[in-house]
């Protein structure tokens, strides 16, 4: 089960590297988690990254593997990286590490604006458009309304999640 | 969905882009490094093992930055992707507008350097100075 990575990025990633020690590696992406296997322990480390590599993912992959990064699972423009512990980091330096936190909050808030539109948009529907009450139709709408209106709430979570963390960066760095 | 987000993606990509031309005349440490491994052709994998080398390893260039600048470079017209025909892989090579913008570069840190030292050797003498006053 994934605490989200947008919300504990650094502790998600140390979490994995225990789990490696323990001898159960990161495979794949999963609905609100992962998928684990079961391997020989080792001391590995973990990267996020948020890029859209859609016409150049040749090239990304390649620069990764060069540095010692494994590729390990995408899912959309995320990708997780493995690496041995010591392993230089991914960004080495602030002002690429922030736009890569701008990256994920556009994407995000893209999806917000997207959810809030289906959102209202229902609401309109449910309003207007639906006369009886109890019928088929109603019911599907309102549920409709209800799923949009749960599943809006933690992106707009991860949206100002990725603000404050390119706040904090913003703040640390140099003068 | 998918293809809206794309789409946001690459209208914002040329937002930057356009804002980057302006500022680009200065370049942050990654960028200079990269824009001094690529006056000849090189690929990623090389462009990386060459700024090891230049700086003795002082300089570490991690693959997430190296990506993200070639890419913010490339939209700034200050590199291009070269296809090999006897490597599959692409190269990196510097623009003219590039090459230019580096030598000025070049010119700016070196100034900068050289006022560093100027002002660091005026306050030795300064301090020295000091101790013969006391003296």
């Amino acid at each position: 089960m994934s605490d989200g990575l947008a919300f504990a990025e650094e502790k998600e990633m140390k979490k994995l590297t225990e789990l490696a020690e323990n001898g159960w590696f990161l495979d794949s992406f999963a609905f609100l988690g992962y998928t684990l296997r079961k391997d020989t322990p080792q001391k590995i480390i973990y990267s996020v990254d948020y890029q859209d590599i859609a016409n150049d993912r040749k090239e990304y992959m390649d620069m990764f593997r060069a540095a010692g990064w494994e590729h390990v699972c995408s899912a959309a423009d995320i990708h997780i990286f493995s690496a041995p512990a010591g392993t230089k980091p991914i960004y080495t330096d602030q002002h690429t590490k922030i736009e890569k936190y701008e990256r994920g909050k556009k994407g995000s808030g893209i999806l917000g604006i997207v959810l809030i539109l289906l959102t209202v948009m229902t609401d309109v529907i449910d309003r207007f458009f639906i006369n009886s009450g109890d019928s088929m139709t109603a019911n599907i709408v309102h549920y409709t309304f209800l799923f949009f209106c749960i599943i809006s709430f933690p992106v707009l979570m991860v949206y100002a999640r990725f603000q404050y963390k390119i706040y904090r960066l913003r703040k640390r760095i140099s003068l | 969905m998918r293809e809206c987000i794309r789409k946001g993606f690459l209208t914002g990509g040329d937002f930057l882009a356009k804002n980057k031309r302006i500022d680009m005349d200065q370049l942050t440490d990654p960028a200079y490094y990269i824009m001094l491994s690529v006056i000849e052709a090189r690929h990623g994998y090389a462009i990386m093992k060459y700024i090891e080398e230049l700086t003795n390893g002082e300089f570490p260039m991690g693959p997430a930055t190296l990506y993200t600048l070639t890419k913010k470079l490339q939209q700034a017209e200050m590199i291009e992707l070269l296809e090999d025909k006897n490597d599959r892989r692409k190269t990196y090579k510097a623009t003219e507008l590039g090459s230019k913008l580096l030598e000025n570069e070049i010119e700016r840190r070196s100034k900068m350097v050289a006022h560093g030292r100027q002002a660091l050797y005026l306050t030795e003498e300064g301090a020295g100075k000091d101790e013969k006053a006391k003296k």
